[in-house]
């Protein structure tokens, strides 16, 4: 793979968690190239370290060993603040569970990135409804996530992701919390607004459905990748 | 404004908890300004009543105060009059003085030939007129005693002085007991002319039947004008044989404490002075200063002080607080209850917004963890939920003012009146609570710092929680 179309780049990656006076070993030495614009799946068995291996890779936890680079940034190096603006700008995020805000509408609910990143109220709002009418929810932007279905909700998540423009989308188990055919929807969105976005998105699922769309699968086992 | 909107919105989401919360803020805040305005009142109805019978600054022939009360031949100021233009002509003293005017304290024996009774007593002389100005001064608009209906026996009819009548006084209600002027004594066998009897004031011990007493002064005074007079005897302080001078009782007044009640008669200055002075000018025991503000005496008696040491007098002076060290003992007492109000009211303030903003935080950890992910820092975290205890406080605390306001607007239309200690009649309980905004700016700044801080502790304890554990949280 040419060097300038690596966005992550995981070297030897390590990640102990202590537990009581037992260490467990979530990772271990792991290492991964991920192209720009790819649609990568982190497949594997409960426990084998998928949502760790994410955590990492969108910056919300250190690994305790090796190096990850993202976009060219050796992002252990950054502090607290440097981090939450590196994540705001470069990574969006899709969780099992939606994760939305709820006392946010689905508007503000896919703004609240662009605010953050300081983008000018009247072009946070355009490339907001530009992104809900992307994802066919133009029609519920006023809703709360209390009033949306599981599916729209997951939906706006995805609005909420590709927002600001991410280098990298991290998906975590998106469509474990939807029946097959909402979440066979959410998996075509998402290829979707992959190719039509050109973002990199990391998607860690045991979903067959999933990894069949993807341009590359990983497997992971005890927290190593299977050749 | 996004993180306003977010904190807003929490706020509202367990409306329940909230409401509870802001209310516990609002009962705190508008019970601190009550209280505040209550012994801001205290405060300046002591001082009004303090000032009111001492003035601001008393001054004395040097010794006086220490040693002088027996020995008025040594220590009687003649030059009263003197002292008064010094003052008034001063160019610092004089545009602070609201009154100069003077006193004589003395002591003797009380005759009433008529009922053939005799007595010592304690007596006071004074300008009815300036002793009108200074009883009434009451620089913080206060409710007057006077004005309520309940005290109108007391202050209705006849002054107890007037400038005109030298030869007329008053005396204590136990006083006049004491000399059979008043009806509950005529049941003994003394001879006794009823329609000589004084003005009597209530309230009053009960041995005193009061309507009759003021329907009898009353058919006195329109049928015939008469007025019991009594005899009082004083030795002159440089010796001699003892002198001796009429009263005409115009009113007799009850007093606070029995002492007084039993033994104070209140006359002219000028007869007081005639009686100790016989045949010579007049003479004073203490020239009293009333200033327009209080604030003004410590620097007005630093300049008497300069005065007297200039021009080498043989004065000394004493500060209302000096005379009345009870003023400031009361200050310190109700300063340290509210102290320890405010103490007590603020841990339960911290403790409530405390408790709501930990359950909170704790049920929304997940969402916290979704923020820091998509970019919020730990300092944005923590400014959001310090946001949503800024606003518990400030709804509260709004509320709390509202409380406080209410509170004073009712207790005005309640219109309640006990009797304040050390004096004899009623006066109506105040809170200052409009009139002293202050005791609402403390409120109001101590909830919402209560706020803030009860905020600050659940909010680190989040912002610090690794943003994996956070989402972990269901």
């Amino acid at each position: 793979m040419p060097t300038a179309e690596i966005l992550v780049e995981a070297t030897n990656v390590f990640k102990e968690y202590r537990l009581d006076k037992a260490i467990i070993t979530a990772l271990r030495g792991l290492s991964l190239n991920i192209r720009r614009g790819g649609f990568v799946v982190i497949a594997g068995p409960s426990g084998s370290g998928k949502s760790t291996l994410l955590n990492l890779l969108g910056c919300l936890d250190h690994p305790t060993g090796g190096s990850i680079r993202i976009a060219g940034q050796e992002v252990a190096q950054l502090g607290d603040a440097a981090l939450s603006a590196f994540r705001a700008r470069r990574l969006g995020f899709i969780f099992q569970s939606f994760n939305l805000v709820p006392v946010l509408s689905a508007f503000e609910n896919v703004e609240y990135p662009l605010r953050l990143n300081r983008v000018p109220r009247p072009e946070a709002k355009e490339r907001t409804m530009t992104m809900l009418e992307a994802v066919g929810l133009e029609g519920h932007a006023r809703h709360r996530p209390g009033e949306l279905s599981g599916g729209q909700r997951q939906r706006v998540a995805i609005a909420r992701a590709l927002v600001t423009h991410p280098d990298l989308v991290l998906a975590d188990e998106p469509t474990a919390n939807l029946d097959s055919i909402t979440g066979g929807r959410i998996v075509d969105l998402m290829h979707a607004m992959q190719q039509r976005s050109g973002t990199a998105f990391v998607i860690a699922t045991h979903d067959e459905m999933v990894a069949a769309r993807a341009h590359d699968v990983h497997k992971l086992h005890d927290g190593r990748l299977e050749d | 404004m996004q993180d306003v909107i977010l904190a807003l919105r929490n706020i509202g989401r367990n409306r329940r908890r909230s409401l509870v919360t802001i209310l516990a803020v609002a009962l705190s805040c508008g019970g601190l300004a009550l209280f505040g305005g209550y012994v801001s009142w205290a405060f300046r109805g002591v001082e009004e009543q303090t000032v009111g019978l001492y003035g601001h600054i008393q001054i004395y022939k040097k010794g006086y105060y220490a040693n002088g009360g027996g020995d008025l031949a040594s220590y009687a100021l003649s030059n009263y009059e003197e002292i008064k233009t010094m003052l008034e002509r001063d160019p610092f003293i004089g545009p602070r003085l609201e009154l100069v005017t003077a006193q004589i304290i003395f002591n003797g024996m009380v005759t009433s030939a008529r009922t053939h009774t005799s007595t010592t007593f304690f007596g006071l002389g004074v300008f009815p007129s300036d002793d009108e100005r200074l009883w009434q001064w009451n620089p913080y608009a206060l409710f007057p005693a006077k004005d309520l209906a309940i005290n109108a026996s007391l202050f209705g009819g006849p002054p107890e002085l007037a400038d005109g009548d030298l030869v007329g006084g008053s005396m204590g209600t136990g006083l006049g007991r004491i000399l059979h002027l008043d009806r509950s004594s005529a049941k003994t066998d003394r001879p006794r002319d009823s329609s000589a009897s004084p003005e009597v004031s209530s309230p009053a011990s009960a041995e005193v039947d009061l309507p009759f007493l003021m329907e009898q002064a009353e058919t006195t005074s329109e049928e015939e004008g008469g007025r019991a007079t009594v005899e009082l005897v004083s030795m002159p302080p440089d010796g001699g044989v003892p002198n001796v001078v009429t009263l005409g009782v115009r009113k007799l007044m009850p007093r606070a404490t029995k002492e007084f009640d039993d033994q104070l008669i209140k006359l002219h200055i000028r007869h007081a002075s005639a009686l100790l002075f016989p045949g010579q000018p007049l003479h004073v025991s203490t020239v009293i200063v009333l200033l327009k503000k209080t604030a003004d005496t410590t620097a007005v008696a630093q300049r008497l002080q300069r005065l007297f040491d200039e021009k080498n007098l043989d004065l000394e002076m004493k500060t209302w607080t000096e005379i009345r060290p009870f003023y400031n003992q009361i200050r310190r007492m109700l300063g340290i209850i509210f102290v320890f109000v405010f103490i007590l009211l603020a841990m339960l303030v911290v403790f409530t917004i405390y408790n709501t903003q930990n359950a909170g935080i704790i049920e929304r950890m997940s969402e916290l963890g979704t923020l820091r992910a998509l970019g919020v820092n730990r300092w944005g975290l923590w400014k959001i939920l310090i946001l949503e205890g800024f606003f518990l406080g400030l709804i509260g605390g709004i509320a709390g003012v509202l409380l406080g306001v209410a509170g004073d607007l009712a207790l005005r239309a309640m219109e309640v009146v006990y009797t304040p200690p050390g004096v004899s009649f009623f006066a109506r309980v105040e809170v200052l609570v409009l009139r002293n905004p202050a005791v609402l700016i403390v409120a109001f700044t101590g909830s919402l710092l209560c706020a803030l801080i009860s905020s600050a502790f659940p909010a680190r304890r989040a912002a610090l929680t690794p943003i994996v554990e956070a989402l972990r949280h269901t």
